[in-house]
């Protein structure tokens, strides 16, 4: 029997210790799933605080249910001094730091990338360190770095942005031409910048994907994707005619989001189960993707049903476009769907289900690049291919 | 059979039924189709057929194969070796016609004739021997059929007897090499005995027992020849010796092509002129359908097909049996002589060569107590009927299956011009449905242009372009209709060159491609490219391009040594390509043409 | 500067009624054409490479703007404006080099660049910390020479700003050279590609190709080739004679007659049109087709390809955006179906349409190899080339001219 060989004993003990692993070192209690899933996972093997830190942040950015459901995540979550309009990082320094709890306040607000706020926390690392050697300084950031890249092994972006930060400390030739002080301001001045950096990327790709969209033209998306969105977004306002098919993105249903999102824009939106795709495949003449990670061979890692729906769009030979910003690049290099730390993510069935039936909670899969027809990044358009090229010239 | 046949495909094209069932005990004559199609798929085990209310109907189709049929399964391997390898076939063979040792053993007058045929390309000669093989059948008999003659007639009655004739000309060739003459004739002498034996229970029995089994035997009998190869020195010599047509070969043949008839073109077509009047073996109408295929006045499948039948018709009307020949052997050497010199015109194609097949099968089973008139009378209208059933009401089974797939809206392309495709879309545009045609077409024939005009006098709305640009146009495409010069049993679609590009493309834009072919140009043949087997047109046409005049690069250099030019007429499409293919038997997946061949063999003898 | 003015003109109008065809000819007449604009362009002593810049683009947005789908035209141009940008950036740090490095911030800021490559180079992840919000990034090379300007150093910025102009004129001729050169080094590598007793096919006529044959040829190497005579200009008969006449075994077949004979050739090696960033090639129409039966029968597909070909571009619906339609009596003979042409149907359109464009996109999946004369590539390796040839910030040269 198989669930009664070595191996899966030994990955359900791992699976089961996990959690225990982590949870000490959340000083924060995370938001709690949505009220609607609670009767579901009761029922359901896979307890909630399973659920991957990174697919809560998103779900608090992405989901539709938002009202209520932050309402309860804040009434949960009410120690915590930070309220989450408060972007000031002042006011943890009362504290004794934690780069995690700086992590945290920074990504909860709904606009910034994961990267982002790790690239600020790392930054409020340097503010409060009492390091006075660039060497020592660089030891404190890298500690604080894998300190956050193991609060949360499931983001990629969380991952790629503390690499790149951490290359650009140890790299950037200008640092050494400087004294420490004006270094330090320097980077700190970097990463606060980053934010906007961020939100120019998007812009960018908005602006290069521009070419691609034609009139008349149908567009199948996936999911919700910050940047797809601004696709999107700037493609209506620049007045170009076309028909978006929005998968409704279960588990999270980060489509019907996107779907309303979209309607606001007066944009045509047609919501498709995700079970549709192939069906509707026909019509579509390119797919919009977003990325939570890109990874080494050029594919990307996004939500679960992205390369269903890439599969479908290349035996079709329809176009698969990613929209994702650089540092989403990530030194990763999955040969398969098992060969990534899986994502856990919470899934309302709506109807009890047995507590004998497995269920799947992996929330996202990998993409390898031969499904992939460009990628859309703030350093143009790139082949997957590319990728690789881009990720060896910054690490090698 | 085939009288019931059409038109019941027309009124319900039935969904077949797929797996076991038991038959019901009596199925009588109006059963439906698909009961035969489902036989035969499960045809090793020798299913009797519905055709007739008799004794042993109600068996089922899974039953257990009596142990005759196990050694007339065994039968084919050491057959197969005799007629693949023809010197060692027989020692008693006339040496000069080893090409087609296994008839010419049999000694006979008509087979002597039907050797004679220069052509050997593939069905014609498989075609002339069935025919062949199954006049004399009647003089030779095996010690296997007389051994296994309890058995088969305690199931079967009388219809063994039947049987036994289609079987005995495959077994007697691999019997053959091993039994002496003395040995033969005794064998003759109890086939005789068998035979009369078969006459006394009546012509009913043979009727009805005949749809089944021996197709079976006809099958495996009927595995195309190899194909004369036009690199065989010997055979080339051998078959120019006996042509009419005195043809010179083209100094530069291309190499790839070197299997296939190269001839200078244009030396022919005076020199045949001037014959007419000499020729005495020519019948004239024959001989005028021979310089239309030449000069190329008649083209396309079809046409050709109904003027060769009908040529036929004529040469039949005015054909008198010579003192001491029965009409049977002579027609059919008169026949041969006629299709030999049709192929010196230009190859046949596959449907004429089933057509040619059909034709001699009907002159062989003539009932021997007919008189010269009545045989006569009857083959005519068996050509008829072939014509009309096979061709005429075939096309408008087609067109009914395929208006079905037009919607409107629709944007149809086609490549070429095919007499079905062509009626298939006027028809849909009679029904009202609005679509649009785009007509694909290449050189040297350009025959879309002929399409095109013909469409677009009838107020459809065309688009015409050339085949380079199909990748560009299919974009818009929604349906392909295709035509076919025949289709093969692997599912490949043997037609026009440039057909294969078309489906290719529309294939990778995902767009549907749906073939029109008449069920009689299904051939049982395979080939896996265009190159085995292909006919070779003018290459001269290729230098100049018509209405181009600044195009003239190769005006002075045609055909040198170092500079060839090939003009290939068709290509094979592989199955894949092939959404579906709309047959008189409906709507069918390339996969299923191997059951369609061997469904419509069986019917076809046995019309 | 009337003069250059009429040379301009001159080729707008041959590139608008199509008088030049051909990649080639087209990259040669623009490469010439920027030349002697720059050369009798009167550079002022400041800011010599925006003013080079400048003009090289206003005279590239009228000559893209006369034959968008002739890419050549847009290659050269942007390889142009490279060769001035790469220049003037060397000419800025053999300046720059030396004492004044750690002078003043600004400076702080060109050394960063410096490291991080020419300024020119495409934006990279490893920059991305460096980069400034704001669009300055573009000009930033200008600015330096704004910066250089106001410090006094003027003294031997004259010499510079001759020098400027003499090494992009100097790197012109060059390229004009490369472009005249391709064949020769393309054909070398042919070798290498053909053996003995192998099969070819080729399709429509390119120059680059007979070259490639005829290379092969003379090394003794016996091979047979196919061509395909490439409607609507059966300009494959043209290269089959030409083939003929060097003594390859050569045979033409239709085109319809590809698929078929496909199965038996070993190689498919075209010339195209112009190669796109993403590894697609633009080539004559049918060329897809011939793709296609090649990927069907597993027989590489080598196209062929000289440095002018290469495209910044990505495609977009390329089988539209980047073609053009040819005159429908190539298809159809004057007056022959002229009766059909004028009828039209209930709501006012023709019956008739004609279709015969002419050129066709092959995405990169179908190509297997590309020659080019620096060597042999993989589809994906294109983008690198690219960037090795064009400026990022030339990109959007033709989006300038058509917006």
């Amino acid at each position: 029997m198989w669930w009664r060989s070595p191996s899966f004993i030994l990955d359900k003990q791992q699976s089961d210790t996990v959690p225990h692993q982590r949870n000490p070192r959340d000083t924060l209690p995370l938001p709690s799933p949505p009220p609607f899933s609670m009767a579901d996972t009761l029922q359901n093997p896979n307890p909630e605080n399973n659920i991957s830190a990174y697919y809560q942040t998103r779900a608090a950015h992405h989901a539709v249910v938002t009202g209520d459901w932050l309402a309860q995540a804040q009434a949960a979550i009410g120690r915590d001094p930070d309220d989450s309009t408060d972007t000031t990082v002042a006011t943890v320094a009362g504290k004794p730091f934690s780069v995690i709890d700086e992590f945290n306040s920074w990504r909860k607000q709904p606009e910034l990338a994961e990267a982002v706020a790790a690239i600020r926390a790392l930054a409020a690392v340097i503010r409060n360190c009492q390091a006075t050697t660039m060497m020592e300084l660089e030891i404190e950031l890298k500690k604080s770095s894998d300190s956050l890249k193991s609060g949360d092994t499931t983001s990629i972006s969380l991952t790629a942005g503390c690499d790149l930060f951490m290359r650009y400390v140890t790299r950037t030739s200008a640092l050494e031409y400087e004294d420490f002080d004006s270094a330090k301001s320097r980077l700190i001045e970097r990463a606060e910048k980053f934010g906007e950096i961020s939100c120019k990327a998007r812009r960018i790709i908005a602006m290069l994907s521009q070419d691609f969209i034609f009139d008349g033209c149908t567009i199948l998306v996936h999911g919700f994707s910050r940047v797809v969105f601004e696709v999107l977004k700037t493609a209506a306002q620049s007045k170009k005619l076309f028909r978006v098919f929005c998968t409704e993105g279960r588990p999270d249903r980060s489509g019907l989001r996107l779907s309303n999102e979209l309607a606001k824009l007066d944009v045509p939106v047609k919501l498709l189960i995700d079970s549709a795709v192939a069906y509707t495949m026909d019509e579509v003449d390119m797919v919009f993707v977003g990325a939570d990670g890109v990874v080494e061979s050029g594919g990307i890692i996004n939500m679960m049903g992205t390369f269903q729906i890439a599969l479908v769009a290349h035996s079709m030979n329809k176009p698969v476009y990613v929209a994702a910003e650089s540092y989403k690049f990530a030194r990763l290099y999955p040969l398969d769907q098992k060969d990534m730390v899986p994502a856990l993510c919470p899934i309302d069935f709506g109807v009890p289900i047995p507590s004998k039936v497995e269920v799947e909670t992996s929330a996202r899969d990998y993409t390898p690049p031969q499904y992939l027809t460009l990628l859309f990044t703030d350093l143009g358009v790139l082949t997957p291919s590319v990728v690789s090229d881009e990720l060896i010239q910054l690490y090698l | 059979m085939d009288a019931r046949r059409a038109p019941r495909t027309v009124s319900d094209p039935k969904v077949r039924k797929v797996g076991f069932f038991t038959a019901p005990p009596d199925r009588s004559l109006s059963g439906p189709p698909d009961h035969r199609i489902f036989s035969f798929l499960t045809s090793p085990p020798p299913v009797v057929d519905n055709s007739s209310p008799s004794a042993g109907n109600s068996l089922s189709p899974v039953m257990i194969p009596p142990p005759r049929h196990s050694s007339a399964n065994l039968s084919p391997l050491r057959r197969d070796s005799a007629e693949y390898f023809p010197p060692s076939a027989s020692p008693t063979s006339p040496a000069s016609f080893s090409d087609d040792v296994a008839a010419a053993a049999m000694g006979r007058g008509a087979v002597a004739a039907s050797s004679s045929l220069p052509g050997g390309l593939g069905f014609d000669i498989a075609a002339l021997k069935s025919a062949a093989s199954s006049v004399p059948a009647s003089g030779l008999t095996t010690v296997s059929v007389v051994n296994n003659f309890p058995i088969g007639i305690s199931e079967k009655g009388g219809g063994v007897a039947v049987e036994m004739q289609n079987d005995q000309s495959t077994r007697s060739k691999s019997l053959k090499e091993k039994t002496t003459k003395a040995e033969r004739r005794a064998l003759q002498e109890a086939q005789r005995a068998a035979k009369a034996a078969a006459k006394a229970e009546g012509v009913a029995a043979s009727e009805k027992k005949g749809g089944d089994r021996p197709q079976e035997k006809d099958r495996k009998k009927e595995v195309p020849q190899p194909r004369m190869q036009y690199d065989d020195k010997s055979r080339v010599e051998k078959a120019k010796r006996r042509a009419v047509v005195k043809q010179t070969e083209a100094r530069n043949r291309v190499e790839l092509f070197r299997h296939l008839p190269q001839y200078e073109r244009g030396t022919q077509l005076p020199e045949l002129e001037s014959k007419l009047f000499e020729l005495d073996p020519m019948h004239p109408a024959v001989y005028k359908v021979g310089l239309q295929y030449l000069s190329g006045d008649i083209c396309g499948g079809n046409a050709r097909c109904i003027a060769m039948l009908q040529a036929f018709q004529e040469a039949i009307k005015d054909y008198s049996t010579p003192p001491e020949k029965t009409l049977a052997r002579d027609l059919t050497a008169k026949i041969g002589s006629y299709v030999s010199f049709l192929i010196e015109c230009r190859p046949l194609s596959i449907s004429m060569g089933n057509a040619i097949r059909f034709l001699k099968n009907r002159i062989a089973k003539l009932p021997l107590s007919l008189s010269e008139m009545e045989a006569k009378t009857n083959l005519h209208s068996d050509i008829d009927r072939f014509i009309n059933e096979k061709i005429i009401l075939a096309d408008k089974v087609i067109v009914k299956h395929a208006v079905t797939k037009i919607s409107d809206g629709d944007v149809l392309l086609t490549y070429g011009s095919s007499s079905a495709v062509e009626m298939v879309l006027l028809h849909a545009h009679e029904l009202g449905k609005q679509f649009r045609v785009v007509v694909v077409d290449s050189r040297p024939k350009l025959e879309g242009q002929l399409l095109l005009r013909r469409l677009v006098g009838k107020g459809i709305n065309c688009t015409y372009t050339h085949i380079n640009a199909i990748s560009y146009i299919m974009h818009e495409v929604t349906r392909v209709f295709l035509g076919a010069s025949s289709v093969l049993s692997n599912g490949t679609v043997y037609s026009r060159v440039g057909t294969a590009c078309v489906a290719m493309v529309a294939h990778s834009f995902h767009v549907p491609v749906l073939v029109c072919c008449e069920a009689y140009k299904f051939h049982e043949r395979v080939q896996l490219d265009s190159i085995c087997s292909n006919e070779l047109g003018d290459p001269d046409v290729i230098s100049q391009v018509r209405g181009r005049e600044d195009i003239n690069f190769l005006d002075g250099s045609s055909n040198s040594a170092i500079l060839q030019l090939l003009n290939l007429i068709y290509d094979a499409t592989p199955s894949d390509y092939v959404s579906m293919i709309i047959t008189d038997y409906g709507m069918v997946p390339p996969t299923s043409v191997p059951v369609i061949v061997r469904e419509y063999r069986r019917e076809h003898l046995w019309i | 500067m009337p003069g250059t003015q009429t040379l301009v003109n001159e080729l707008v109008t041959k590139l608008k009624k199509r008088r030049v065809e051909g990649s080639q000819e087209t990259a040669l007449l623009t490469a010439e054409l920027l030349r002697s604009v720059i050369s009798q362009l009167k550079v002022p002593p400041t800011n010599q490479a925006e003013t080079l810049i400048e003009a090289v683009k206003t005279v590239g947005e009228l000559l893209v703007a006369a034959n968008p789908v002739e890419l050549a035209v847009g290659n050269i141009v942007r390889r142009v404006l490279h060769i001035i940008r790469d220049e003037d950036f060397s000419v800025a740090t053999s300046s720059a080099g030396g004492d004044d490095r750690e002078t003043a911030e600004e400076n702080g800021f060109r050394v960063q660049t410096v490291a991080a490559g020419p300024p020119s180079r495409s934006p990279s992840l490893h920059a991305i910390l460096d980069r400034t919000p704001d669009s300055e990034r573009a000009h930033h090379s200008s600015r330096d020479g704004d910066s250089f300007e106001g410090k006094g150093k003027s003294a031997d910025r004259n010499a510079e700003s001759w020098k400027l102009k003499h090494d992009v004129i100097r790197a012109v001729n060059e390229l004009i050279e490369d472009i005249n050169s391709c064949h020769e080094q393309i054909a070398e590598q042919s070798v290498e590609l053909i053996h003995q007793n192998e099969i070819l096919l080729t399709f429509g006529r390119s120059r680059t190709v007979r070259e490639f044959l005829c290379a092969a040829k003379e090394k003794r190497r016996s091979f047979r080739v196919f061509v395909a005579e490439g409607a609507p200009k059966y300009q494959g008969h043209a290269l089959a004679k030409d083939l003929g006449a060097r003594g390859l075994q050569t045979t033409v077949i239709t085109d319809s007659a590809v698929f078929a004979m496909i199965s038996r050739v070993n190689k498919v090696v075209v010339g195209v049109h112009a190669v796109m960033a993403n590894g697609g090639v633009i080539g004559p129409v049918g060329l897809n087709m011939v793709a296609l039966a090649a990927r069907k029968h597993a027989v590489p597909f080598v196209v062929v390809a000289g440095p002018h070909k290469l495209c910044p571009l990505y495609p977009q619906n390329p089988q539209v955006l980047l073609n053009e339609m040819r005159c429908p009596s190539e298809l159809l003979q004057d007056g022959e179906f002229s009766d059909c042409m004028g009828v039209c149907n209930g709501s006012g359109n023709p019956l008739l349409n004609v279709v015969n464009p002419a050129f066709d996109y092959v995405p990169p999946e179908l190509v297997s190899l590309f020659i080019t004369d620096i060597g042999g590539y993989n589809p994906s390796f294109v983008h690198r080339l690219i960037a090795d040839y064009y400026s990022a910030d030339d990109l959007d040269l033709q989006k300038r001219t058509t917006s």
